[in-house]
């Protein structure tokens, strides 16, 4: 087992303008799970691979352990990847498939069954070790993956969208088993995901990248409640937090009726940025539903109401500002008790819990001190 | 799909003619190799042998002076002979032209390496350039290297003349292939050739059945160019002896007939074996 470190490593495609990954600086703690976590075409893949060998790293290092690995062959570097197609060898038999790498690396047919048999067992695919991919189900081809990653006892494990192709139910119970496989094993793992909640339930700590720049790195609560930036605050949570532009208003932010107060450090901040607007943030669970005379009551009109059972979501506009002014200014998204939902249409007030919001610069989009 | 009944009327027509059309010139050469000379020469011509006889295949495989069967005789085994020179040019040819092919249009496929696209399509647009137009110089280069009247020659020259168009349908096929597989094997431990070996090659049984079925059918059949390069025995594969058998003054037209007759026996034993692969190969997929 080893940590993992990204040095300032780039990789640019050949004829692409701007880098897909940017001087990535990334350490990686022994045992460590992390997820790379991003919308689409952000660069975590390709930092994935890069890691693999898979792809040339242009520009600085990455290093697995002590050993700089930046320009060894994929096979030199002691690592085990699963694949989102999962990349079976669709001509081998699941033992093949898992034993595969043994078979490669010279180990006795002795060796190569036991430990075969004993990542079956693991992953509970004692009854198909004989049967070719093609027959066995989503669920159990993604086993397969899984068993020939573990079957090495590699020093990292690369794991790029592993879930993706299993539907929703499958996905929840295998991220957990996942999860725990990982804990027991305490291999060091690299996981890439879309899901950003994928992301926050597997991962010791999460980066976020957005074009090809990491944009944080922490733990999944940290992520959540000190977003470093706008990207992060929007990208984080589900629902999304709620992310408004309000006016400066003395030692407070506005927005039509919604009044947040600003901390000495925030306003200060400000004043050196000479801003008069910010970017506030709050989650829908730091809103209250209170009534018209409460102060900092704003109104709302309710478009739909997501009821979920334990929990339910109101989804709706802020009355005092036009619908779709383009900006996404006014709408507003707030967690509400499931058994007391508003009707569709009505109006309600709603209040931003004190200290609850998240703000940040207009002009460069990262978090303020508060 | 459903289609109206004047509409399947009109396809059932069409392909059946498309089918006699194909087919008739076989079905005359069966017959007038199972005829007489004296059959074949009754005016009005008739369809069928009036008496069916093997002679012609017999005198065909086994040499005779038997006149019975007309002016022109086969020497003694010379038409099995051509047979096994066309078999031996043809497996030679067909594993030469398989193992570059596969290995260049998989590196075309996958590898990147400077010039790629340059080498690729200069390799691919002798394709286009037509026999005859180098036959002159194809010959004095096989007469200065010693290549003709060998088989060796021939190997050669299908090898050069067949490979782009192989290599070509080989590397839009790997193209097709995932290529997840393969990385899986290099971050399994294998090296690049170990990969290729354990892992793109068996993806590849179908495509490969496919393009041997192809290479041995255009090979089976060349003409102008062994018709170049052979003068003897030693070399002369079927297609060209059996033009031979027709002569100046007579031409011995059972004798003919079952000679095509037989030549046409292994590329149609091919073809069938191999036929659900050829059509894979032709529509992309596998």
């Amino acid at each position: 087992m080893a940590s993992v470190t990204y040095d300032k490593a780039s990789r640019i495609y050949p004829g692409a303008e701007r880098p897909a990954v940017d001087a990535l600086d990334l350490d990686i703690a022994d045992g460590e799970f992390l997820v790379l976590v991003g919308p689409s075409g952000c660069g975590k893949s390709t930092s994935l691979r890069m890691l693999a060998g898979l792809e040339e790293v242009n520009h600085g290092q990455i290093r697995i352990g002590d050993r700089d690995v930046t320009h060894l062959a994929p096979k030199d570097r002691d690592i085990a990847m699963v694949f989102q197609s999962y990349a079976l060898y669709p001509h081998m038999t699941v033992a093949q498939n898992m034993g595969f790498a043994l078979k490669i690396a010279g180990r006795s047919k002795e060796e190569i069954t036991s430990r075969v048999a004993e990542a079956a067992k693991i992953l509970d695919l004692q009854s198909h070790l004989d049967r070719k991919p093609k027959a066995l189900s989503g669920g159990q081809r993604q086993r397969v993956a899984m068993g020939r990653a573990i079957v090495r006892s590699p020093q990292v494990f690369l794991m790029d969208e592993p879930l993706s192709n299993l539907d929703a139910k499958l996905r929840v119970q295998t991220r957990t088993q996942i999860a725990a496989l990982q804990r027991r094993l305490g291999t060091t793992t690299v996981y890439v995901t879309h899901d950003q909640v994928e992301a926050m339930t597997m991962g010791d700590r999460v980066a976020v990248l957005k074009d090809g720049i990491l944009a944080q790195c922490d733990t999944p609560l940290r992520l959540y409640q000190q977003p470093a930036s706008v990207f992060v605050a929007g990208f984080i949570g589900s629902p999304g937090m709620n992310i408004a532009e309000f006016k400066l208003d003395g030692t407070d932010a506005v927005l039509g009726q919604a009044r947040v107060h600003l901390a000495s450090a925030t306003l200060t901040a400000l004043a050196e940025e000479g801003a008069d607007r910010i970017v506030v943030g709050f989650r829908p669970e730091s809103v209250d539903l209170v009534t018209e005379n409460d102060p900092d009551a704003f109104p709302v009109t309710v478009a739909v109401v997501e009821e979920l059972g334990s929990d339910a979501f109101l989804h709706g506009w802020h009355s005092d500002l036009p619908r779709g002014d383009g900006t996404g200014n006014g709408q507003i998204i707030a967690r509400v008790d499931p058994n007391h939902t508003p009707a569709k249409g009505s109006r309600v007030y709603l209040r931003i819990q004190p200290g609850k919001g998240h703000f940040f610069s207009v002009t460069t989009a990262q978090r303020l001190p508060s | 799909m459903t289609r109206s009944p004047a509409a399947q009327l009109v396809r059932t027509v069409v392909i059946s003619a498309i089918v006699l059309w194909s087919l008739a010139p076989i079905g005359i050469g069966v017959a007038t190799s199972l005829s007489t000379q004296a059959d074949v020469q009754e005016i009005p011509a008739h369809w069928l042998p009036h008496h069916a006889t093997l002679d012609a295949y017999r005198s065909l495989l086994g040499g005779t002076g038997d006149s019975r069967a007309g002016g022109t005789v086969s020497e003694s085994g010379a038409f099995a002979h051509a047979m096994w020179n066309s078999a031996s040019i043809t497996l030679m040819s067909t594993l030469a032209i398989l193992c570059v092919a596969i290995s260049a249009g998989y590196a075309f496929a996958r590898l990147r390496f400077p010039g790629r696209g340059a080498l690729f399509w200069a390799i691919v647009a002798t394709i286009v350039v037509p026999v005859f137009t180098v036959v002159i110089a194809l010959f004095g280069l096989m007469a200065d290297a010693h290549l003709i009247d060998r088989k060796l020659g021939l190997v050669l020259v299908f090898v050069s003349t067949t490979t782009p168009l192989a290599m070509w349908l080989v590397c839009n096929y790997v193209k097709g292939l995932p290529a997840e597989p393969e990385e899986a094997a290099l971050i399994d431990g294998c090296t690049r050739w170990q990969a290729f070996w354990h892992v793109v090659l068996p993806q590849m049984r179908s495509g490969i059945a496919a393009l041997s079925a192809i290479v041995v059918l255009s090979v089976w059949g060349e003409f102008l160019i062994p018709l170049l390069l052979t003068s003897t025995s030693a070399s002369k594969p079927v297609t060209v002896l059996i033009p031979e058998y027709v002569g100046k003054y007579t031409t011995n037209y059972p004798l003919l007939a079952a000679a095509g007759v037989l030549a046409l026996l292994p590329p149609a034993v091919v073809a069938l074996v191999l036929n659900r692969h050829i059509r894979g190969m032709l529509s992309g997929s596998s």
